[in-house]
């Protein structure tokens, strides 16, 4: 027997209801899931049903003897329903709409005046393969109750699961990554659904001239498709499978998400203290005259230039002349808060952390003020300045006076 | 000081943000002298864009931005009228050689067309110049620079723009670079898109339609920021202080345009006339043949009179030939039996009668030339031909476009502008709003007016949406785009012509529909510039009157001369009284119908009359109520003066017509007739016309001078005031009452005759073909199914000669091309009836599978079955089986699906072909009506005033006009006739949804019985539930 569940939001509790009775479980969609009770009778599956039910985060439990029949019984009708082949009242009652046949057979129903899957299974099969071909004989069976569902349980126990069975062998890591892409964002979805990540994953491949097993844990869950494959084919390649690759398992243990997670790891972020220091290293590395200060000027066309003089306290610049210089820009991971005074509409002197200093120079403004559909609109003046003090700044100014420090010129 | 050369209004359909006007101000407001529009492959917004301009003081310069060949847009500015004609030229070049929206011009047509125009090098994002250097193609760049330099020479210009982007500078650098190595000036514009700041949000909102995108998905399709608007010029020298040349390089451009939209080179086309012969000479000679072909040897003297009169006015107009241009149309009419007739203020002209443009007769009728032609009138004369809608005025265009050439001849646009529906539709897909709530919401909206509150406020009421900001910037739109262009279209009618050259005027493109050409402006655009037009206007009437004089002919033996047909024919008149108007001319409206049984016509003025007097005008100007109070003998008639009585009597004292204002002035205060039509324009504006205190003060001093007292003066004044807006043109009445009298005599003595033609050329009129039907029958006419083995395409006549029956056509399944319909009728009169639905495939091939089934389902296919037995045979017929199966199939068994009931076979004939010919729907469930009181419309005349009814019935009019207040009237339609209801402005807001909804209703209120008529004021609505009712009528039997 089969049970389907229809659940009214995700299919959290109604995975935890069956694994409770099943080791076999199939995840058919956001809000649906079906699983197998083989073993019980009739009455006792019709039981369970309905103290499943009673939990009330469900629309709608289909019982059969039946997968297909089950989710349509779960997916058009409410409450707890029951078919089997011998008695298929229920699923008869179902509107023929329920079939997945297109919109043109649909209007067909309806000028033949077939209303339900009890009427249509009523037309003569020999008749009805006359007009619609051999593709009717999968709707009647659906009709009926006797439609093949191939089994496609995808949980075990905590785990997610995934497998395809390749027409031929593969040798190289290219279609390997294709291929357990695939799988990944499969598994990946179905997880989704249960709101849960994954930390641990082991991958077998397996063919004509053996089996490997590789165990994937990472530092945190994380349901970042890139970085599990990343992870993963980085394994495989640090040790490949000798053998032709015939099969692609996967199995994914389920746990609990991280409450804050971004899917990305922070990096690190030079103190000030130590930038001589990587200076030095710097130039050893690419070269004395090429690595220096950018300045700004107050140029449309040359708006940066480069001073070798690295002392951020140096009042004067002596400045490389006629070089272009596309400075590098160095986000702040957290801007900065700043206050900008103005004066004739360009900044003129920047306070951050209670320090005051003029402004030497400034380009701008770069105006952005986008999506002004949404509730928290958008809009940003960017100014580059360079500070009395020889630091460039890309400042965004929201407000009077209010602005933020996004990076730097470095 | 600044001059913006580069703009763009919302005339650049779904780019820009602001219309032509706005732009103009702006530029006023910001204190710029002069301003570029430059729209998009098209100066559709320039007449508008120049005359206001001028008004406001601003020098408007026209251009236009043309798309290239890399789907680029380069800026072109006419400096003389030779640059303009170039590039009119340009543009129909590459618009008419390219499927529509697919032109694009190239360096060829440029080299072809440039002489005269300045070239600028383009907008950042999407210039010729600029996109080469954004994308990185250095070398393209510079070719592209190349040739726009030999080819403009010292003509073309670099184009700096900032809009306060990081990624512009980039490529203004370029330019300046390139500036300074060649020499070719900078010049500083804004590329602007939006005439200030907020209307940047339309300009978003074109920019996802354009693209098919959501506010969610457009990403960086939508402005980074709202600079593109107009600047002033302290902005643009700050903007630009550091090239401050190519700012002034502005205004030294405009200071070099000549152009001007006021001196455009067109004249209207000389006619060619044969050998010998002057136009002005040939016109009188067909004026003298045309006299006598009208009135024998018999001209009465003041039509003699008359013609002399305005054939002098005409050559001293020098309007010969716009006179025997529309005499040739209509000459090419006559000789190709097309039925043709001249409407509108060409009806007051003896000449126009003669030549049979128009069919008003002088020696009866009080014409007024001065109306449509005077040396004061300012405008050009205006003619609209009324010909039948569909193959024949198609013919008459094609005979235009053939003789005047390619480029001398086109179809006027019309400017297709978002109306609430529309707006709600495309700006609820852009806001990502669930289509069936945007369905609703439009459904609703034709029912919505500015005085029901705004938007929003309906939004709030009538959805579930719920209030965001996303939801209100939604509401927001919808509202501000209203009369927006969204494309060009075609105007139904008009045509200009001159002959070979009309593109050096305004550039042409392809219509939608093949063979047609357009110009591109409207009609008032062409009026504005003085651009004169023929319409050749499609009435659907005179298409069915056509089809019925033929059918008549065919099925009668009977020749019906709609000329001759006798105008006192009583039982016409006894029908128009008793408003017993469904599918005539101009009579069968609601309001008609109310007004009928009050004003009880009994000749033709009557008539003339009856056509003029619903309509907005004479209602909100207070002539309606006046006119039938005097006509039901509730009030004196009142002339004012006595010199007035002739020219009033005719309509009880109350002035109804622009030619009785004329003649008012010219016999109360002694003016001319020219000075009369003067006077009705002056005072006919809406906004108070400078000439208006001149002219009143002759007025007065004319009347003075005619010893009318002070009193009396100021009464006449004011009557004159009033009608001068509201009143109606005579003239077109008379024209339009003609074909209401032919409609209702035809009705009167040919029923199916006439209603054949009325359902052979639908749409058309005020009623559905259902509604027809049913009336109709109602009238004694008795209706045959579609059928596969009788049907034609069109439905046509059976049965008796004396009392045929109508056979309704092919043409009203749904889904049947027309094509195979046309087949089916050829094979089988060909060949014979057909054997079954295999015999039927074998003959017609080309029909398709679903044309099958809706045959079927229409009841056309029955060869002895019933509908779903067909639908069953239908498909096993239709599956494709090879030879080697065919002669192996087994006879068809009988069909296992369910017989249609009553209600069913209803629904299918509805579904399928919009209309039944067997029991209205209402009579499947009277006996549940019954049981339940509810009465029918033949029940609820019997009920005495006051009295509190409910009845039932399909739905086949809402109306809500706009002098009505807010009232609404519906029409319920049931077995036994058609009954009415008025529903006040607070029962609408109440009921609103059922009431627009609901295709049955049922209604409960009070019973308002004048005597004349019946009419309930209803106070509760109900969507009627058909099915259960059936179920009970049903169960009943």
């Amino acid at each position: 027997m089969y049970i389907a569940i229809r659940s009214k939001s995700d299919n959290s509790q109604a995975l935890e209801a069956a694994r409770g009775h099943s080791p076999n479980i199939e995840i058919v969609g956001p809000r649906m899931l079906i699983f197998d009770i083989t073993g019980s009778a009739e009455r006792k599956a019709r039981r369970l049903a309905e103290e499943i039910f009673s939990e009330g985060a469900y629309k709608a439990i289909g019982v059969s003897d039946n997968a297909a029949a089950a989710l349509m019984l779960a997916r058009h009708r409410e409450g707890v329903s029951f078919a089997t082949a011998e008695d298929p009242k229920e699923l008869e009652e179902i509107p023929v709409d329920a079939l997945d046949a297109d919109r043109e057979f649909r209007e067909l129903m309806d000028a033949w005046g077939i209303v339900t899957l009890g009427e249509f299974r009523e037309l003569p099969e020999d008749d009805m393969v006359e007009r619609f071909g051999l593709e009717i004989i999968p709707h009647r069976e659906a009709a009926s109750g006797t439609a093949y569902r191939a089994p496609g349980w995808n949980v075990r126990d905590n785990n997610f699961l995934w497998s395809r069975r390749l027409d031929g062998e593969i040798k190289t890591i290219e279609p390997l990554h294709f291929i357990l892409s695939a799988g990944v964002r499969q598994v990946f979805e179905n997880l989704s659904y249960t709101g849960l990540s994954t930390q641990t994953a082991n991958i077998i491949l397996s063919g004509r001239g053996g089996r490997k097993e590789y165990k994937v844990r990472l530092v945190f869950p994380v349901l970042n498709e890139k970085i599990w494959l990343r992870q993963i084919v980085s394994k495989v390649e640090q040790d490949p499978p000798e053998f032709g690759i015939e099969c692609v398992e996967a199995e994914f243990e389920s746990c609990r998400p991280r409450v804050v997670q971004n899917n990305l790891y922070s990096g690190a972020v030079l103190e000030p203290e130590n930038l001589d220091l990587v200076v030095s290293k710097l130039k050893k590395v690419v070269g004395v005259k090429d690595i220096g200060v950018p300045r700004l000027r107050d140029s449309w066309s040359r708006p940066f230039s480069m001073t070798e003089n690295l002392s951020p306290l140096t009042r004067e610049f002596d400045e490389k002349a006629g070089e272009v210089v596309f400075a590098a820009y160095y986000r702040y991971p957290k801007p900065v808060r700043a206050r900008i005074a103005f004066e004739n509409g360009m900044p003129r002197v920047i306070s951050i952390k209670g320090k005051r200093q003029m402004i030497r120079t400034a380009a701008g403004p770069w105006r952005a003020d986008a999506e002004w559909h949404r509730a928290d609109v958008f809009a940003r003046d960017e100014w580059d300045v360079e500070t009395e003090s020889g630091a460039v700044y890309r400042v965004v100014v929201n407000g009077p006076g209010e602005g933020m420090i996004e990076g730097g010129f470095d | 000081m600044y001059v913006e050369l580069h703009a763009s209004s919302a005339f650049s359909f779904l780019r820009g943000g602001s219309l032509p006007e706005r732009l103009a101000e702006a530029a006023a407001e910001n204190g710029i002298p002069s301003i570029a529009q430059l729209d998009r492959d098209n100066v559709s917004g320039a007449v508008r864009f120049h005359r206001k301009a001028k008004k406001l003081g601003i020098k408007p310069v026209i251009g236009a931005e043309v798309t290239m060949f890399d789907e680029s847009a380069l800026p072109v500015i006419p400096v003389t009228l030779e640059g303009y004609q170039n590039l009119c030229q340009l543009l129909t070049t590459a618009k008419l050689r390219a499927e529509k929206g697919e032109h694009r011009a190239t360096f060829d047509d440029l080299e072809q067309f440039n002489k005269g125009l300045i070239c600028l090098s383009g907008s950042p994002e999407d210039g010729l110049l600029p996109s080469s250097i954004r994308s990185g193609d250095k070398d393209i760049a510079l070719h592209k620079f190349d040739r726009l330099r030999s080819i403009f020479k010292d003509r073309f210009y670099l184009e700096l723009q900032r809009h306060l982007r990081r990624d512009e500078e980039r490529i203004n650098q370029h330019l300046i670079e390139l500036s300074e190595r060649s020499g070719v000036p900078l010049v500083a514009t804004n590329g602007v898109l939006y005439a200030d700041k907020y209307d940047r949000e339309i300009s978003d909102l074109f920019t996802c339609l354009r693209n098919s995108a959501t506010v969610g998905t457009a990403g960086r399709l939508m402005s980074l920021n709202a600079e593109r608007f107009v600047k002033p010029s302290v902005y643009i020298e700050k903007l630009f202080s550091d090239q401050k040349r190519a700012v002034e390089m502005t205004g030294e451009i405009a200071s070099m345009v000549e152009f001007s939209m006021d001196r455009l080179g067109y004249t209207f086309p000389d006619y060619e006339a044969p050998d010998g012969e002057t136009m002005q000479s040939f016109l009188r000679r067909i004026t003298r043949k045309g006299t006598y072909q009208r009135y024998g040897g018999k001209v009465p003297k003041k039509v003699a009179e008359q013609i002399e009169k305005e054939l002098h006015m005409i050559e001293k107009l020098d309007l010969c030939g716009y006179f025997l241009v529309v005499w040739d149309i209509v000459d090419f009419c006559r000789r190709h039996d097309i039925l043709v007739q001249g409407r509108g203020s060409a009806a007051n002209s003896a000449v126009c009668y003669v030549l049979g443009i128009t069919a008003v007769d002088p020696a009866t009728s009080d014409l007024l030339f001065e109306r449509f032609l005077s040396e004061e009138r300012e405008e050009c004369p205006d003619i609209d031909l009324d010909l039948p809608s569909g193959p024949d005025r198609e013919l008459a265009i094609q005979y235009l476009y053939q003789k005047y050439g390619e480029h001398g001849a086109a179809m006027t646009a019309n400017i297709i502008t978002y109306r609430q529906r529309s707006a709600i539709r495309e700006t609820g897909k852009v806001f990502e709003i669930p289509e069936e709530q945007v369905g609703k919401l439009a459904k609703l909206a034709s029912h919505f007016r500015h005085s029901d509150g705004d938007f929003f406020e309906r939004l709030r009421e009538n959805s579930d949406l719920g209030v965001s900001k996303r939801i209100a910037k939604f509401a927001e739109l919808v509202e501000r785009i209203q009369d927006y262009p969204r494309h060009l279209g075609q105007h139904s009618g008009g045509m200009i012509v001159f002959k070979g050259k009309l593109d050096h005027v305004v550039p042409l493109e392809p219509a939608t529909m093949p063979g047609r050409v357009v110009v591109q402006w409207d009609k008032d655009d062409c009026a504005n510039v003085g651009i004169i037009k023929v319409d050749l206007l499609g009435l659907g009437m005179l298409a069915a009157v056509r089809d019925t004089v033929n059918l008549v002919r065919d099925h009668h033996g009977e020749e019906v001369d709609l000329a001759t047909i006798p105008k006192d024919d009583p039982l016409v008149y006894k029908t128009l009284q008793k408003a017993d108007t469904v599918g005539l001319f101009q009579v069968e409206s609601r309001a008609q119908m109310s007004s009928l049984p009050k004003t009880l016509p009994t000749k033709f003025y009557d008539l003339v009359v009856q056509v003029a007097i619903i309509r907005p005008g004479p209602i909100v100007g207070q002539m309606y109520g006046p006119y039938v109070r005097r006509r039901l003998g509730q009030e004196n008639v009142d002339y004012m003066d006595p010199r007035l009585k002739p020219i009033l009597q005719k309509t009880l004292g109350v002035p109804l017509f622009q030619e009785q204002l004329l003649k008012i002035a010219m016999v109360a205060a002694d003016f001319s007739g020219g000075e009369a039509e003067e006077l009705r324009r002056a005072f006919g504006f809406k906004r108070a016309d400078k000439k208006v205190p001149e002219i009143t003060a002759r007025l007065m001093e004319g009347m003075k001078r005619n010893g009318i007292n002070e009193a009396t003066q100021e009464k006449i004044a004011k009557a004159v005031n009033s009608f001068a807006i509201y009143g109606f043109p005579e003239s077109h009445a008379a024209s339009f009452a003609l074909i209401t009298y032919a409609s209702a005599y035809l009705k009167c003595h040919y029923l199916a005759a006439f209603t054949t033609g009325l359902l052979n050329n639908q749409p058309m009129g005020f009623y559905s073909p259902a509604t027809l039907i049913k009336d109709a029958e109602r009238h004694g006419q008795e209706f045959l199914p579609i059928d596969i083995q009788s049907s034609d395409y069109l439905c046509s006549l059976e049965g008796p000669q004396k009392k045929p029956l109508i056979r309704i056509g092919l043409m009203y399944v749904k889904g049947l091309r027309k094509s195979t319909g046309l087949e089916i009728e050829e094979e089988r009169k060909r060949s014979g009836p057909f054997g079954g639905i295999a015999d039927l495939l074998a003959r017609v091939p080309s029909i398709n599978k679903r044309e099958i089934r809706q045959l079927s389902l229409a009841g056309a296919l029955t060869f002895g079955k019933d509908r779903r037995g067909s639908l069953w045979d239908a498909e096993r017929e239709i599956q494709k089986v090879g030879p080697l199966l065919k002669n192996l199939r087994e006879r068809p068994k009988r069909s296992p699906l369910p017989l249609m009931n009553e209600l069913e076979n209803l629904h299918a004939d509805f579904s399928v072909t919009g209309l039944t010919v067997k029991r209205h729907p209402m009579a499947l469930i009277r006996d549940a009506l019954n049981r339940k009181g509810i009465l029918s419309s033949e029940e609820v005349t019997r009920r005495k005033r006051r009295s509190l009814v409910s009845v039932a019935g399909a739905v086949i009019c809402r109306q809500r006009p706009g002098t009505a207040k807010g009232v609404l009237f519906i029409s319920l339609e049931d077995e036994m006739g058609i009954s009415n209801f008025i529903v006040m402005p607070d029962i609408f807001d109440k009921f609103r949804q059922t009431i627009i909804e609901s295709p049955y209703l049922l209604i409960k209120g009070q019973v308002e019985n004048n005597g004349i008529q019946t009419l309930v004021k209803g106070m509760y609505f109900e969507r009627l539930s058909f099915i259960s009712l059936y179920g009970e009528s049903h169960d009943f039997h």
